[in-house]
């Protein structure tokens, strides 16, 4: 049984844009999470160091 | 132990395997029966003189996980078939038979005729005939009448006659049985058990050995080859379309003469391979629908000494390879609109009767006897279960499976294809239907908030500050230092939850936190407001008192917190609260993870939607 979901006859093949986009948002996700980011919020977080701001929201 | 005694036919000497009740096929031709007294009697059968099998005597094989060994074969031939009992013996048993015919293979395994779930004579049955209801109910899927035996090698001991019985039943739970009336009344049931060529491992093959069948044709004279004889069982003369169909023991027989002539996109002899298996093109053949004549494909018969029988059929430029099956649906009641196999549900797409209007080269049975035959297709693209119920040959099933023309250009070679009309019935348009679709959307949140739980439950969540501050009443603006924090996380957060009780007023927090180690800062700003009145008799209110903010990204370090807070010098506020939490999972990205990803399942439902639309548009029961 081919795991390949990209080869026709594996019984993964229909299934393998729902495969893609999962392991796409999943690695969003768990991205976000570990570093403790939250997705697509737009905080007024300004950061600065000795050479002033460097990042404006 | 084998035992070894001089031929009554021919006096050479022939070996028996075993002392026990037995025939034997001898080189010249009989058919030898070893009785219980050890006896040697010449029978009036014949041994098969034509090998096109690979299977022999001496053939191994293994199945579920037990070796067996081949003995010897019976080869009946049935009105339209010709079929395969390899008599078989496991180490235990040897009360078994490898059924193989036109690329399916079957373990028969003997039962308790007590299986049978028809009362009565079975010989005054029909095929169609169904006997109990839902999950119990039988029906009679075929009933062949031999009308030849030949024997190869050595075949257990059975009082075999031609014109005895052979019955196959189905159960609605796809088990089925094969019952041979080899006395009349009298019946040994067997249960059949599904296998593949790979699945058996056979070792100890031979080449096959062709022995065609020639003759002239009557029409035209030439001389017509039937390669696959005796599995070929209707051939058509490539110079003037004459159908000939075999009937034993008489030999090919004129049947009717095809008018029309196309010009196949594949030719007979043509080789490719499909699916790994590597085929030649025995004959094609184009067929019609008898009541509705806009319904016409194009057929092209395939052959491999393995697998057997296959066809191609070409509709409209839509490719499909479809393959005789024993492991096959089970459909009670031939009205259902729908079928099961392996838990996935087929469509009835279409029904038919169809013949064949333009054909050459040679076909399994009889290709030509079909007018009787009510055709229904079931789909599920990328494939289809077809039904075929005909008076001579019982109910069969062939399963179908989409090809791309690519597939087919590069497996045979061609340069040029017909252009594609429509969607086709299997066509591949990433249809999953509609439970399939559900099903992977449930798995797949479900593992994203398994996901996110998993991390989320590894957060700190560690109280670096709760404290309530109090505010001085003529200052506007205060500001508070916190910390130092000891923050270890590679990557972390930090959450500012802060409730301040304005009334028909605002209150805002700035927070800076500044790494003491490299001096860097970052801030943010939020607010509260809240008003409320009387609108008349109405009392109305907006706002929050209470709000979060969010660093995000804290490297490690040692940071410090300074708060600034903001209130309109008319503000009546005594006190805020404060609650710093670091290393807090985020929920927010959850939401947004299941948000994004079910775009993509509510897009397969409407894009599905709208080219199963085109695709059932080709058929006159739309189920959509």
């Amino acid at each position: 049984m081919s795991i390949n979901i990209f080869n026709n006859n594996s019984p993964y093949y229909q299934y393998r844009w729902f495969i893609i986009i999962f392991l796409v948002v999943a690695s969003v996700m768990v991205f976000h999470d570990l570093t403790g980011r939250r997705m697509f919020a737009y905080s007024n977080q300004q950061h600065w160091n000795a050479k002033g701001p460097e990042h404006h929201k | 132990m084998s035992n070894t005694k001089p031929c009554p036919g021919c006096g050479k000497s022939i070996s028996f395997l075993t002392t026990t009740p037995a025939y034997r096929s001898c080189d010249c031709g009989k058919v030898i029966r070893q009785h219980e007294n050890g006896q040697l009697s010449q029978t009036r059968e014949r041994a098969v003189d034509q090998y096109p099998e690979i299977i022999q005597p001496g053939t191994t094989g293994v199945f579920s996980g037990n070796e067996f060994v081949v003995k010897g074969r019976l080869r009946l031939r049935f009105e339209e078939t010709v079929v395969n009992y390899w008599d078989i013996s496991f180490s235990d048993n040897d009360d078994y038979w490898l059924m193989e015919a036109y690329g399916m293979y079957g373990i028969l395994k003997r039962n308790d005729p007590a299986k049978i779930p028809f009362d009565g004579a079975l010989v005054n049955l029909t095929v169609g005939a169904v006997t109990g209801k839902g999950n119990k109910g039988w029906i009679l899927e075929s009933k062949d009448k031999i009308s030849g035996i030949s024997f190869e090698g050595e075949v257990k001991s059975r009082e075999y006659r031609n014109h005895a019985n052979i019955y196959g039943m189905a159960s609605a739970t796809g088990e089925k049985l094969m019952v041979m009336e080899w006395q009349n009344n009298q019946y040994k049931v067997y249960e059949v058990l599904f296998t593949s060529f790979a699945e058996l491992q056979l070792k100890q093959l031979r080449e096959p050995v062709y022995s065609p069948d020639k003759f002239p044709c009557k029409e035209c004279n030439t001389l017509i080859t039937v390669q696959l004889f005796p599995y070929s069982g209707s051939v058509v003369c490539t110079s003037c379309s004459q159908v000939y169909v075999y009937k034993y023991p008489h030999g090919f027989s004129k049947e009717k003469r095809l008018k029309l002539t196309i010009r196949p996109a594949i030719s007979i002899g043509a080789k490719g391979e499909l699916k790994g298996i590597r085929y030649k093109v025995l004959g094609w053949a184009e067929k019609t629908g008898t009541e509705n004549t806009d319904l016409r494909w194009r057929e092209y018969c395939l052959y491999n000494s393995q697998e057997g029988f296959a066809f191609l059929r070409e509709d409209d430029g839509h490719w499909s390879y479809l393959r005789k099956q024993l492991e096959t649906p089970v459909l009670l009641d031939r009205a259902e609109e729908n079928c099961t196999f392996n838990n996935e549900t087929f469509l009835l797409f279409r029904r038919y009767r169809a013949s064949v209007t333009a054909a050459a080269g040679e076909f399994p049975g009889n290709f030509f006897d079909d007018t009787q035959a009510t055709v229904r297709e079931y789909i599920s693209p990328p494939e289809m279960w077809i039904r075929d119920e005909n008076f001579n040959e019982g109910i069969t099933w062939y399963h179908a499976q989409h090809l791309s023309q690519s597939e087919i250009q590069n497996s045979f070679g061609l340069d040029t294809m017909s252009s594609q009309t429509g969607v086709g019935a299997l066509q591949p348009t990433g249809y999953l239907n509609r439970y399939k679709v559900i099903i992977a959307t449930v798995v797949c949140v479900t593992l994203l908030i398994l996901l996110h739980n998993l991390i989320g439950g590894n957060k700190e969540e560690r109280m670096l500050l709760d404290k309530k501050y109090a505010l001085t009443d003529s200052v506007m603006s205060q500001t508070f230092n916190t910390g130092p924090f000891e923050l270890t996380k590679f990557s972390s957060n930090m959450e500012l939850d802060f409730y301040a009780r304005v009334q028909n007023s605002w209150f805002t927090l700035n927070a800076t936190l500044v790494n003491m180690e490299t001096g860097k800062e970052s801030s943010l700003e939020k607010g509260v407001e809240y008003y409320e009145g009387n609108d008349g008799s109405e009392r109305w209110s907006e706002g929050y008192r209470r709000n979060q903010a969010y660093f995000t990204g804290i490297t490690p370090g040692k940071y410090m917190l300074t708060i600034k807070t903001t209130r309109p010098a008319t503000a009546s506020l005594n006190d805020f609260e404060l609650k710093v939490i670091y290393d807090i999972p985020n929920g927010v990205n959850i939401w947004w993870a299941v948000t994004l990803f079910l775009l993509y399942p509510v897009f397969r439902l409407l894009k599905d939607f709208f080219l199963e639309t085109r695709r059932w548009n080709n058929s006159p029961l739309s189920q959509h």
